[in-house]
């Protein structure tokens, strides 16, 4: 093991100092979930070690006007038990629930989730059907991304060395109001997945208004399935019409084999969660819709 | 029957390994010696490569003590000595010599004053490589004519024996005549399965303290089964009189069968030890762990014949099993799956015939089960097919065709057999299937929807121990010193070994209740060695209550006959006048004259007696051997529900019945049944280590995070396990008892991949039974019935 500098801020302005006089030589430790491991792996370069954990600013689920706004020390156990997650946002609470065990989520937060740019980071599924942005500063610029334009590769996003996400913000729209994930692993605890899917879909009069559909660890990050979306918006929901988008949703995604699972079965699952996330939500919305 | 009352056995009390749920217990990784240095292993990144020259100097030069294959002795061994040495395959020195045979295997090693200093200088370790050969990882390139030779000889006790085509042994039985079995036969049905390599997993990995003491001789604490036999292996191999090689019994943090040889880092701490003059620790990362032992695969074509109304008239079995780059018991292990083979059905004819290949893959040797899952497999598999063939309930086929009481069981391999004497086989099918309401099971023709239930049935069993009327191959002994100390508390010295299971309450419970002293008086410490105690072959084999508490209990009896006759000086009577009872007022064992309780004296009152007036220690030191080996029996209901859609097999809800005679700990057994069907369900739908064919390297890299084990939400419901004990007690075993370990485990592969059949119709030869692997058997099916609908309609037109 390497030998660390070990700094635990007080304020985020202090952070962003370090990150500016630093660089690529620091890194910063949220839940330590990802940057652990990494040390163990040698996968870490960096000599300095920055704690954010006490950093108050960085935490917290809470409304901000028309948007719901997290902290990026959010860590999954809030995502489970917050009130305004658990009882509007649910996919976010769903997606929670099945990432790892008590233990890890009582850590992780969703900061490094999302840094750590896994195709299989779990909360970033529920989060790009959401349409999160992400609030991200350094000491010579504020800047807003949206989630769906930060991944950039396996383990690489558009942050640069100097800067970090204070925040991420959703809407408190209908669409986002329901939505539904669901995963598959080997497991059913302690396992990455071998594909996720999360839909975000607003009804009316029978007809899509709005969806938003993302999937997980078929891609080389995370990605929202822009295709499938636009096939499907403002048409009629009907029985043809879902096994046309299972079909859309399985040309779109780009698995590949490991040792978790076969490219074939990565994409055929993919769209079948879809159709169950989708035809869960379609079904409470509306009544005529049949198997 | 002669079931007792026990005022000990059967009963629950605090467990004796108290110190593992406080934390406090001691396992070899938390022995520190001072001035002790830190070893690392340097392994193979090569399958298999010659290595032409190692040098240290420059690691040295950093203050590190180095060993490399010169510094170890020539001495070729087996780590596992369970067998006799005439049929010990040994192929083997502490480091390789000449090549290195799998990933993973050490070629060198590195002590320090701390263990990143040890890691600096395994870097400065440079090492010349000759020539590399493409790994063999499938058994049938390894069998090929042209395939590179793994080893050209090895010795079979002191003969040398050539290996060609890469077998490293074989084995063939032949029971009555097979030609006119088949003859007689009406019905013959013929499958090949395979079962797959899996990683123990168990929670500790191998770790070793050595200290070279002044006298020449080295005191040694290990993960072992078997304290013992590491002694004698350590002491042959660096030529140390066996009594100043001192190995320590230490807590096991689990096992399952990967410590009955001598761990393979052992011999490498002690020989750091011995160079350096020092105490060194040895402690393997979990990457080194599953790169060091594996379950024995096998590959089984099995055919059986029967007539119409299912009596079994013959059987054919032929095994493969690739063993990887060392043979550890590939021999005794082809043995006993031939024995578990032979011992399910009255085969009456039998031809079997084993073959044992050398792989670049990491070593296999026992886990759970010996052979018996695996080939449980392919019997209760064609069992299944056979019964559906035939039209008759499974139930009703085994139950006409099972080896049962007063048949002989072969407990280890074709050399130690006995006759069975107690059995629950039909009380356990026939309770077990009205718990299973087994007669509401429909055809999976009658299954429709998305998600479909199934239930299968499947029995197995395990040997409890390697004893026979004649001793065959394989050692089987235990022993203990019992000694009763001045206030009437009662000391037990063994060297057995407690994996988890409970062995170690079993033998308190059995000192008791020969002794009748309280269970909290009996004290089974940790702080023995191989010096304090005698001879124990190993915990293995399902042989720790049946044996090593059949043992345990034949030293407190005569314990009990020294302690009645310095009773009868004090009572001024004989000893067959007296009685011993618990006094649980008074918290002591009691002795009185027959029918006068009142006239009591405690245990500690004679005991103290005894020492004031110098009569001497009341104690006794002995050994036994068991005479049989009686199969405990087990008896898998399971129901799955198989996901149509996903592939995904869930198990809802199990039925377990188990025959260990009398039980001893009742929690305990069914800890094991439990944990055991958690393990199974690994084995049966999710576990492998897979090769990469090029590298030779495990596809996981030896990393857990890509090997998944079951958790507890993979288990059925608590309420929806049920496990039932058989009616049954071993005339032979101590106080009625047989084992449980590796029984729990034998059917429950068959078992779901039965009920899976059930549920979709789809019959399936390979383990383990993936989600993938069901869809593409559910896709190939569906076309298949397509496929014969178009042709029926086809004949229609
Ligand atoms: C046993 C185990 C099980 C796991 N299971 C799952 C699972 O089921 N699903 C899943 O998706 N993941 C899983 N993970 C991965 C990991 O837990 C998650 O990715 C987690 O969300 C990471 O969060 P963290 O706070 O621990 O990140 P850390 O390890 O602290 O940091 C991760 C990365 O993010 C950076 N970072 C953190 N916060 C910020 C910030 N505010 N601004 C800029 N950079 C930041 C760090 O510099 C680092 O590069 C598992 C990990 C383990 C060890």
């Amino acid at each position: 093991m390497s030998l660390f500098k070990y700094i635990s801020p007080k304020t985020k302005d202090e952070v962003l100092e370090i990150l500016q006089k630093e660089k690529s030589n620091a890194c910063i430790v949220a839940g330590c979930s990802n940057v652990l491991p990494n040390i163990r792996d040698k996968e870490i370069k960096a000599k300095v070690l920055i704690d954010i954990t006490n950093i108050e600013q960085l935490k917290g689920i809470y409304q901000k006007e028309d948007k719901i706004f997290l902290g990026p020390l959010t860590t999954i156990n809030e995502l489970i038990y917050s009130d305004i997650t658990s009882k509007e946002y649910k996919v976010l609470t769903q997606a929670a629930q099945e990432f790892a065990d008590p233990l890890v989520r009582n850590t992780a937060t969703i900061g490094g989730n999302l840094v750590t740019a896994s195709p299989a980071a779990d909360i970033a599924i529920p989060l790009l059907t959401l349409d999160a942005l992400i609030k991200i500063e350094s000491t010579r610029d504020k800047r807003e991304v949206k989630l769906k334009d930060f991944f950039v590769g396996p383990g690489e996003t558009i942050l640069q060395d100097d800067e970090m996400i204070v925040g991420i913000e959703f809407e408190q729209s209908d669409v986002n109001k329901n939505g539904y994930f669901i995963k598959i692993g080997q497991r059913k605890a302690m396992a990455i997945s071998i594909a996720t899917v999360a839909v975000n879909l607003e009804v009316r009069q029978n007809k899509i208004n709005q969806i938003r559909i993302a999937a997980g660890s078929v891609a080389p990050t995370p990605v929202r399935l822009t295709g499938a979306e636009s096939f499907l918006k403002n048409k009629e929901i009907n029985d043809k019409l879902v096994e046309e988008a299972i079909d859309r949703v399985r040309e779109e995604v780009k698995p590949i084999s490991d040792i978790r699972a076969s490219e074939e079965y990565r994409r055929y699952i993919s769209g079948l969660l879809f159709k169950r996330a989708f035809k869960k939500l379609a079904d409470s919305s509306i009544h005529q819709f049949t198997n | 029957m002669e079931k007792q009352q026990y005022e000990f056995i059967g009963k629950q009390f605090d467990i004796k390994n108290i110190g593992k749920v406080t934390g406090k217990e001691l396992y070899s990784s938390d022995i520190n010696i001072p001035g002790q240095l830190y070893a690392v292993v340097l392994c193979s990144p090569y399958p298999h490569a010659e290595i032409k020259k190692i040098d240290y100097t420059e690691a040295e030069k950093m203050g590190a003590i180095c060993i490399g294959p010169d510094d170890v002795p020539d001495y070729l061994y087996n780590e596992r000595i369970v067998s006799i040495p005439e049929k010990t395959y040994r192929d083997r020195t502490v480091l390789p010599k000449d090549k290195v045979r799998h990933i993973g295997e050490a070629i060198a090693a590195c002590a320090a004053e701390t263990e990143e200093e040890a890691f600096a200088a395994l870097k400065k370790i440079k090492i010349e490589w000759g020539k590399k050969w493409k790994p063999l990882i499938d058994l049938d390139e390894a069998i090929k004519d042209d395939a590179p030779s793994i080893y050209d000889c090895v010795y079979l006790g002191e003969e040398k024996v050539d290996i060609k085509n890469n077998i490293a042994c074989e084995r063939n039985i032949d029971v009555g005549d097979i030609d006119k079995g088949f003859k007689e036969a009406e019905v013959v049905v013929e499958r090949t399965f395979n079962t797959q390599r899996i990683y123990h997993m168990q929670l500790e990995t191998k770790s070793a303290v050595c200290v070279p003491e002044a006298d020449g001789g080295i005191t040694v604490w290990t993960t072992s089964q078997g304290i013992h036999n590491v002694r004698i292996l350590l002491g042959n191999i660096f030529n140390i009189p066996l009594n100043k090689v001192n190995v320590k019994r230490i807590t096991l943090g689990g096992s399952f069968g990967s410590s009955i040889q001598m761990n393979s880092i052992t011999p490498i701490c002690v020989a750091l030890a011995l160079k350096a003059k020092r105490p060194v620790k040895l402690v393997s990362t979990r990457e080194d762990d599953i790169y060091d032992h594996s379950k024995y695969p096998l590959k089984t074509i099995l055919k059986i014949g029967a007539k119409k109304d299912g009596t079994l008239t013959a059987a054919h079995c032929r095994v493969w099993v690739e063993i990887g780059g060392h043979n550890i018991q590939a021999y005794p292990y082809l043995g006993c799956v031939a024995g578990w083979f032979a011992s399910l059905y009255k085969w009456k004819n039998i031809k079997y015939e084993g073959t044992a290949v050398y792989t670049n893959k990491v070593p296999t040797c026992a886990m759970q089960g010996y052979g018996n899952p695996q080939i449980n497999f392919a019997v209760e598999s064609l069992m299944d097919i056979l019964a559906e063939k035939l039209d008759i309930d499974p139930i009703e086929l085994r139950l006409k065709n099972y080896v049962g009481k007063g048949d002989e069981f072969w407990g280890q391999g074709p050399t130690v057999r006995s006759i069975i004497r107690s059995c629950g086989v039909e009380e356990m099918l026939i309770e077990g299937a009205k718990l299973a309401e087994w007669e509401k099971r429909t055809p999976p023709s009658k299954k429709k929807g998305e998600l479909r239930r199934g239930i299968g049935v499947a029995r197995g069993f395990h040997t409890s121990g390697t004893g026979g009327p004649n001793p065959g191959e394989v050692i089987d002994y235990s022993g203990a010193t019992i000694k009763i100390n001045e206030d009437g508390s009662v000391d037990v010295l063994t060297a057995l070994m407690d994996h988890g299971g409970g062995t170690w309450d079993a033998v308190a419970k059995v000192v008791a209740e020969v002794l009748k002293v309280p269970y909290e008086k009996v004290g089974i410490y940790n702080e023995v060695d191989t010096r304090t105690t005698v001879f124990d072959v190993n915990t293995h084999a399902t042989r720790g209550v049946y044996c090593g508490c059949g043992a345990v209990k034949f030293v407190a009896e005569k314990v009990k006959e020294m302690l009645l006759n310095y009773a009868a000086t004090l009572f001024k009577d004989l000893p067959e006048n007296l009685k011993l009872a618990c006094n649980k007022k008074l918290g002591q064992a009691v002795i009185y004259p027959r029918e006068i309780p009142e006239n009591y004296m405690t245990l500690g009152e004679i005991a103290e007696h005894a020492h004031i007036t110098s009569w001497g220690a009341i104690a006794y030191t002995s050994t036994l051997r068991q005479k049989n080996c009686p199969p405990c029996f087990i008896t898998h209901f399971v129901e799955v529900e198989v996901n149509t859609k996903t592939g995904e097999v869930k198990v809802p809800r199990a039925v377990i019945m188990g025959d260990s005679g009398t039980i001893i700990n009742p929690d305990l057994w069914e800890g094991q049944i439990i944990g055991a069907f958690s393990r199974g369900l690994g084995f049966s739908l999710l576990e492998e280590t897979k090769y990469d064919l090029n590298s030779g390297g495990l596809e996981c890299n030896g990393l857990i995070t890509d090997y998944k084990i079951p958790t507890t939400v993979e288990m059925p419901k608590v309420d929806n396990i049920i496990v039932r004990s058989a009616h049954t007690y071993e005339p032979t075993g101590p106080f009625g008892a047989k084992g449980i370990g590796e029984a729990a485990l034998s059917s429950v592969g068959s078992a779901v991949a039965n009920a899976i059949y059930n549920a979709i119709g789809i019959r399936f030869y390979d383990l383990p039974i993936t989600p993938e692997k069901v869809l593409k058997a559910l896709k190939r099916k569906e076309e298949e019935e397509k496929e014969s609908r178009r042709r029926v309609g086809d004949k229609v037109d």
